[in-house]
């Protein structure tokens, strides 16, 4: 059991250091700079800002007065906030004005994919190499005198 | 934290509250599949596969799979489906789900290999239900902020942050102390389980004679202990029970009775009301509603609002929207408690912690109602994007029931979660006054807030509401 638990923390943390190393090559999801995503049959409206990273349903129309999906309308000038993504089923439409920001971690075109699994690596690692340390540690006098 | 009473004369009927019956019915576990089950090897671990299987691919996805909600399957079964049907479940069985739960074999899991099996520190015990709410609004916060349900990597982020606090856990502390003191999860099926049919008591008299130095709760060489240290023979609900079914396997005398309750009844009867408990219940009632109004076109108008007031940043604008929302029904039932102390003999704390278990049948319908529309008009979106994950492209309409429909629907749910909640009143009240005059002046006030509060989602019911995929 130590021998399996030393494994288990033992990869845990070389797993982490190697995420983490700037050698490996996935540190990022996306290289390059993200573009605009539109899709086919799209059309946007006069005024609307579309970030970079964004991406949207095939078939979405975005124009003026146009009734969105389940009786839905989205007022002018509506604001969406960073980590919200614009996927919205198709028929839906936007008015005039709206902006959208991009999704979480797109704006900087990269996702720290690297950095967030080798850090939950390394910590979990720790984690279990320290509690695996502590439960090999013999009983001691003074511990059983306690 | 339980409330102090203002102590009423010694000969007043009101001095205490009546004594508590145990439950009665049948109970299930005279039946043999019930009991066969129960007391299987193979259970819960037969219902946990699956569920891991499945946990492990929605953070597969999440983490791998598109960028974009509206195309991951991880979305799709995690806040479409699973968010939705999960307060469903706790009205079927209520903490069931923390048996399969992932989160807690992981523990097990990590307990097993490494585990110190540390005792749970004291002030978890004391205030670990506040580190819920605290986490639980937390968690609504950093969702609007920087994006959890509609981003799948943020949703993915979530459960390595919430696995780093289990494998923490597992390693250290004794049982499942993550899932009974931490989990802003277990801390809602902990509430909302109050509303479920089963019920899983010990049988006290067979208790009495009982010379097994509580092995329903210690365990056996064979059987683990309760993993959420629940002592059968002082549970007055099931609220921390997951129906794993440890203690009827280890209980030497059969002394453990699993029965079927009216809806809401554990709620009628609490004996030791806990002020952060209902603070929890209206918490969740603020974040229901908060989640409601982002979601509408008023959202916009309060945004020019705050704007023209000089708040221009986003997170500035919902930080305050969303304390105001949780504050507003914590300071309705804080003016109830204080309008029923007037002319009751309990503090305003006390009618605080004893009364706000009334308004969580309410609480579950609302939570449930507005995730229904989810549900019912996003729902069709799980058959494509899992069927994209293996590599079979389907069309599939998000659809699965019209608007109307769905508004029916809610407004049935939300007519049902208030009558619970002016029964589980009516209940709570004549539990606690012998006299009727009592029992009138405490139900009046928290019979205004229920109505005001089920008025108000009703409201936000009739708005349309955008989508989460």
């Amino acid at each position: 059991m130590h021998r399996l638990s030393r494994t288990v923390a033992g990869a845990g943390l070389s797993l982490g250091l190697t995420l983490l190393s700037p050698a490996f090559p996935a540190g990022t999801a996306s290289a390059a700079p993200p573009t605009p995503t539109s899709m086919p049959g799209m059309t946007t409206a006069p005024g609307m800002t579309m970030a970079p990273g964004m991406a949207m349903a095939p078939g979405m129309t975005m124009a003026p007065g146009e009734t969105m999906a389940p009786g839905m309308t989205m007022p002018p000038g509506m604001t969406m906030a960073p980590g919200e993504t614009v996927s919205m089923p198709p028929g839906m439409s936007m008015p005039p004005g709206m902006t959208m920001a991009p999704d979480l971690g797109t704006a900087s075109g990269s996702r720290p994919r690297g950095l967030v699994l080798g850090g939950f690596a390394l910590v979990n690692g720790a984690i279990l190499a320290v509690a695996a340390g502590l439960r090999r540690r013999p009983v001691t006098g003074r511990r059983l005198a306690s | 934290m339980t409330a102090p009473d203002v102590r009423p004369a010694p000969d007043d009927p009101d001095a205490v509250p009546r004594p508590v019956p145990d439950p009665s019915g049948p109970d299930l576990l005279r039946r043999r599949p019930v009991a066969r089950l129960l007391r299987s090897r193979w259970y819960p671990g037969v219902f946990q596969v699956p569920v891991a299987a499945v946990f492990g691919l929605v953070a597969y996805v999440l983490l791998a799979g598109p960028e974009t909600a509206h195309h991951n399957a991880g979305t799709a079964l995690l806040w479409v489906v699973w968010w939705p049907l999960l307060p469903l479940a706790f009205l079927l069985a209520g903490r069931f789900w923390c048996a399969v739960c992932p989160f807690g074999a992981i523990t097990d899991a990590v307990r097993k290999v490494v585990g110190l099996e540390r005792p749970v520190p004291r002030f978890l015990k004391r205030y670990g239900i506040w580190l819920i709410d605290a986490q639980f609004l937390l968690i609504t916060w950093a969702d609007h902020v920087w994006g959890v349900v509609g981003s799948p990597w943020g949703s993915g982020v979530l459960l390595l942050l919430l696995t780093t606090g289990v494998v923490a856990s597992g390693a250290f502390l004794q049982r499942r102390a993550f899932c009974r003191y931490l989990c802003f999860l277990g801390g809602l099926c902990s509430t909302y389980g109050r509303t479920g049919v089963l019920d899983l008591r010990a049988d006290r008299a067979v208790c009495a004679g009982c010379t097994a130095r509580a092995a329903c709760y210690h365990g056996t060489a064979t059987v683990d202990p309760c993993p959420l240290s629940t002592f059968p023979r002082t549970m007055d609900s099931s609220a921390h029970c997951s129906f794993c079914g440890n203690c009827v396997k280890s209980c030497p005398n059969d002394a453990i009775r699993l029965r079927l309750r009216p809806p809401t009844s554990q709620l009628w009867s609490v004996r030791t009301p806990r002020v952060e408990e209902s603070f929890l219940a209206m918490a969740i009632m603020g974040i229901v509603l908060v989640q409601n109004v982002t979601m509408l076109g008023v959202w916009t108008d309060l945004l020019d609002l705050m704007a023209r007031a000089g708040v221009t940043a986003p997170v500035g604008a919902f930080t305050i929207a969303f304390a105001v929302a949780v504050a507003v029904p914590v300071a309705l039932l804080l003016a109830a408690s204080a309008v029923a102390a007037r002319r009751t003999v309990e503090s305003v704390t006390a009618n605080f912690a004893r009364f706000g278990y009334a308004l969580i049948p309410l609480d579950v319908a609302a939570h449930l109602a507005h995730n229904l529309f989810h549900l019912l008009s996003e729902g069709g979106h799980v058959t494509g994007t899992v069927a994209a994950v293996f590599g079979f492209p389907v069309e599939s309409s998000a659809a699965l029931a019209g608007a109307g429909t769905i508004r029916v629907l809610q407004y049935a749910l939300l007519a049902a979660g208030a009558a619970g909640s002016v029964h589980t009143l009516r209940r709570l009240a004549g539990h606690r006054y012998r006299t009727a005059e009592r029992r009138r002046a405490t139900t009046a006030p928290y019979l205004v807030m229920i109505v005001l509060l089920a008025a108000v989602n009703a409201y936000l019911f009739t708005q349309p509401m955008t989508h989460r995929m």
